[in-house]
């Protein structure tokens, strides 16, 4: 797999497990409790996560394989709401984002490395590669990872 | 180009480390899960020397064309600076100031800048995009490292 670095490819497989660590140290009650304000509970998290991976993985098939690709974008407050994260069980979101990461991560093991320079347009970031959309799963992960790890 | 995740990403791992730390007993700092791989104080020390390695690869591939990446030996330098007697959490500290320069330089490069090449002895070429977004991944390596040691499960709610 010919992604921009082998530390990268790595991440995508380990970020889930680290969460999990995570998740594993907070009690029930951690789930519900938002310390700021702006920001999504360790149970939206969960959601979130879960949700987003099959949109990740439609916007890495979609630049590997259709000329000018634009990416979708969704609202994730609306898709809290739509959904309702608040009552979802966060073990199940849990297993769904891993589930989830481990068809993006064989999607991408597949894919030649001249696919990695296909473009996508992204109606906020412009243009993206196939590998910069790799590069932004791991980025959004630790972002979500930070997050996490404030709640310890 | 660099996404807004993975500078948000590099900003916060000092802090992500530091909290791990925290939840790390301190008998299993020392402790080589993997005879490969460095302790939990040696990543600490190693995280705190590596980052201006990492700043002298992007000043230099801003400045030099096909600039040669400098490297190290990173089992070496555990042994000739004493990795397995520094503190953790003073490395921590080293390496949170050391990535507020990183992430200072890189936002302060313009656009263009990002697909200048480097070349790294090993991996060959590198754009400083690459090597901004290996910087993240060598980052989670080491954060799922020592997340390995985080002793227990959940604790009791309270």
């Amino acid at each position: 797999m010919a992604f921009v670095n082998p530390y990268i490819r790595r991440a995508l497989g380990s970020n889930p497990v680290i969460i999990e660590r995570l998740v594993d140290q907070l009690p029930d009650s951690a789930f519900d409790a938002r310390p700021d304000p702006e920001r999504f509970t360790l149970r939206e998290v969960l959601c979130h996560l879960a949700d987003w991976e099959p949109f990740f993985l439609e916007r890495l098939k979609g630049a590997a394989t259709v000329d000018n690709f634009r990416i979708t974008v969704y609202d994730e407050g609306q898709m809290a709401i739509d959904n309702d994260y608040a009552h979802q069980d966060p073990r199940d979101a849990l297993k769904r984002y891993k589930s989830g990461r481990d068809a993006y991560l064989a999607y991408a093991a597949s894919l030649p490395p001249e696919a990695l320079d296909r473009p996508a347009y992204h109606p906020e970031q412009g243009k993206l590669t196939a590998g910069d959309l790799i590069n932004i799963v791991v980025g959004h992960d630790v972002y979500h990872i930070d997050q996490i790890s404030a709640m310890l | 180009m660099v996404n807004s995740y993975v500078l948000l990403g590099l900003e916060a791992s000092p802090s992500v480390f530091e909290r791990l730390l925290s939840v790390v007993p301190d008998d299993l700092w020392d402790v080589r899960a993997d005879p490969d791989r460095f302790t939990v104080r040696e990543v600490y020390a190693h995280l705190a020397e590596w980052e201006p390695v990492l700043q002298a690869r992007l000043s230099g591939t801003l400045l030099t064309d096909r600039f040669i990446l400098p490297n190290y030996d990173p089992a070496e330098l555990a042994i000739e600076h004493g990795y397995a007697k520094i503190d953790p959490e003073e490395s921590v500290e080293k390496f949170r100031r050391g990535r507020a320069e990183t992430v200072a330089l890189i936002r302060s490069l313009p656009a263009a800048a990002y697909n200048r090449v480097g070349v790294h002895p090993i991996r060959g070429p590198m754009t400083i995009g690459d090597q901004i977004n290996a910087m993240l991944g060598h980052d989670m390596y080491h954060i799922e490292q020592v997340s390995q040691h985080i002793r227990g499960g959940r604790p009791a709610a309270v």
